[in-house]
């Protein structure tokens, strides 16, 4: 399970764009990370031998950051904010609706693997509270009501798009060479809180 | 105030940070040079030695936005002068609960603070700069990615800038999800690759920072204001604000407010016009029962003291700070003992796990707060989380530890009762005197 042609290339551009080769590590796991959407043992192995590192700092970095996996995660990673702006909005009944609608198990992956579920803490987006990450997007205000609609409009959005992460068969849905997900639509169309008052 | 108001009238003259907000495709190069961006630059290179540049902004008193309010000139007098690396290093975390103001003025004016970097750089003498960027920001990572490569394709950056002898690479280095990393010397250590745990100082940063370097860490907004000060001069900017704080403020407002969002304003804005003129009011017009007036981190300002003037010394008067200026208004209908839980449950979370009492006294504060909220709090536990205060403040290498103890302390002495009422066989009033 060596690095992908394309993780390669980007390491060794973040190597040379960086003065000093150490600094290139966290940006290296973060490209390593997106090829599976989680990083196995073996891949910080990788990648810190690739800097001429020992593998020992980038593990201290890969179980410290709540943003690198160091365990298998689905399609979509739902970081659900539960600081106190969005807690005084309403995102624990968010939370719980995710739950209920998921069934995550005790990592927090639903059993498709399509979904993640992780705690968030305040990610600066407060005017649009209760809201969450999905992947590398802030979606809110949520309402509790309409979160079994938001999450059939992801799955149904990621059918079309390359699948990663625990979903374990991409031949199930549509060939998955339609590009990259493009998120901004899939965002765009999901159904937020009406505008309070 | 009635009907629609635009972001545009609430506006000061002033800074104006903010000023493009909604401008389209500000970090279009030439749609920002049409708007004076890099216009201060450009006269700096001009007009100015780098010791004049820091001799304005040490004069313009522009006090450090990110919290510690602690004057920029100044801490850029502390480098060294003379050859040898230098860096700039921008603090761009904001991870603190409730403060948005550093994203938003990322993702709509990018090129600002790019020009604010070339500024402080060149009068530090710094030729690389590091903007650290929590990894949640992707869109505002990209945004000044976009504005470097077109900055320095322009010679606003790189080699012998605008034909001076001034060189500048900036970077712009993202996080991947960790508060302690917006604590400056957590900071350094993110970019040399270690896990993000604070250094113990003396030495600081000014002396030995990023690699060992002498570097200036400053906050976004510190950085964003210095364009306006180096064109339009320091008494200028002294004209804002309050005498002792000048300029304005990008406050950030949110909790129970009809509208949340960021307001720049003239420093010194008194938390009642805050959160009634510009958020328009508490839904349901209910009272506002308590204000946190930096994030989870700074003491509390009760309800009858909304007249407060939000400037660096006013709130100290409370024993609060202005801090980063992100208000989170609750209303009548919290319980406080809950809200307080959520506040230490976020410190517990980020804890770096680097000094004991903070790691461990987190954990201790949300044990005995989730005691209470289940209503198996014992007597005891009120004297408890004082004492777990006691332990973890000042005890610690960083202001984390400090602040996980302000929502404990604050409740406490604003609104013992509710923890009271909580604990079953709490006495509900002194034990009568025994008879002789």
């Amino acid at each position: 399970m060596a690095l992908e042609p394309e993780t390669i290339a980007e390491i060794e551009r973040i190597r040379a764009a960086l003065p000093e080769a150490r600094s290139a590590l966290l940006p290296s796991l973060k490209a390593a990370q997106s090829e599976r959407g989680w990083l196995p043992q073996e891949t910080i192995k990788d990648v810190a031998e690739m800097l001429g590192l020992d593998p020992n700092p980038a593990y201290m970095l890969a179980t410290f950051y709540t943003m690198l996996h160091t365990e298998p995660v689905g399609h979509y990673v739902l970081e659900v904010c539960r600081s106190l702006p969005c807690y005084l909005r309403g995102s624990d009944q968010v939370t719980e609706a995710i739950r209920g609608a998921l069934q995550p198990d005790e990592h927090g992956n639903s059993v498709d693997g399509m979904f993640s579920l992780k705690i968030g803490e305040c990610l600066g987006d407060c005017p649009h509270a209760p809201m969450m990450r999905v992947n590398d997007d802030f979606v809110g205000p949520l309402a509790a009501e309409t979160i079994p609609e938001t999450l059939e409009i992801l799955r149904r959005r990621a059918a079309g798009g390359r699948v990663r992460g625990l979903m374990a068969d991409p031949a199930d849905g549509p060939p998955p060479n339609e590009g990259p997900l493009t998120f901004s639509n899939a965002i765009q169309s999901l159904p937020l809180a009406r505008v309070r008052e | 105030m009635t009907g629609a108001i635009t972001f545009e009238q609430l506006m000061p003259a002033g800074p104006n940070l903010t000023e493009y907000r909604h401008a389209p495709n500000m970090v279009d190069l030439d749609v920002a040079r049409s708007r004076g961006a890099y216009d201060g630059l450009t006269k700096a290179l001009a007009e100015y030695t780098p010791e004049q540049v820091t001799g304005i902004v040490m004069d313009a008193t522009v006090l450090g936005r990110g919290g510690a309010g602690f004057p920029a000139g100044r801490k850029w007098s502390f480098i060294p002068k003379g050859p040898g690396q230098k860096y700039l290093t921008v603090n761009a975390d904001e991870s603190e609960p409730g403060t948005f103001s550093n994203r938003e003025l990322m993702e709509t004016n990018p090129h600002l603070l790019i020009e604010g970097v070339a500024l402080c750089c060149y009068a530090v003498g710094a030729s690389r700069a590091f903007i650290y960027i929590r990894g949640e920001y992707i869109h505002a990572a990209n945004q000044l990615n976009r504005a470097i490569t077109s900055a320095r394709a322009a010679n606003l950056l790189g080699d012998k800038i605008l034909g001076s002898e001034f060189n500048l690479e900036v970077f712009v280095y993202q996080g991947a999800g960790a508060y302690i990393c917006g604590e400056e010397t957590a900071l350094l250590e993110s970019i040399e690759g270690n896990r993000p745990m604070p250094r113990s100082r003396p030495p600081f940063p000014a002396v030995a920072g990023l690699y060992g370097k002498p570097t200036v860490i400053n906050n976004v907004e510190t950085i964003a204001n210095i364009p306006a000060i180096i064109r339009n001069g320091a008494d200028w900017y002294k004209a804002f604000g309050t005498p002792t704080s000048p300029g304005t403020k990008v406050y950030s407002l949110s909790g129970h407010v009809r509208r949340p969002g960021n307001y720049e304003l003239n420093l010194g804005i008194s938390l009642r016009d805050l959160i009634y003129e510009y958020g328009q009011g508490v839904p349901g017009d209910r009272a506002v029962k308590v204000v946190l007036p930096s994030g989870a981190a700074a003491p509390w300002i009760p309800a009858d003291a909304l007249d407060t003037p939000m400037d660096y010394d006013n709130p100290r008067k409370l024993g609060t700070i202005l801090g980063s200026a992100s208000v989170i208004v609750m209303d009548e209908s919290v319980s406080i003992p809950h809200a307080t839980l959520r506040l230490i449950e976020f410190f517990n979370h980020e804890s770096c796990g680097k000094c004991t009492p903070c790691r461990e006294g987190t954990l201790w504060l949300v044990k005995a707060l989730k005691r209470i909220c289940a209503g198996e709090g014992v007597p005891d536990d009120l004297q408890l989380l004082l004492n777990v205060c006691d332990s973890i403040a000042g005890k610690v290498l960083c202001a984390l530890g400090d602040f996980a103890v302000s929502p404990v302390q604050s409740s406490l002495k604003y609104f013992r009762h509710e923890y009271e009422a909580m604990i079953p066989g709490y006495p509900t009033a002194e034990p009568a005197l025994a008879a002789d």
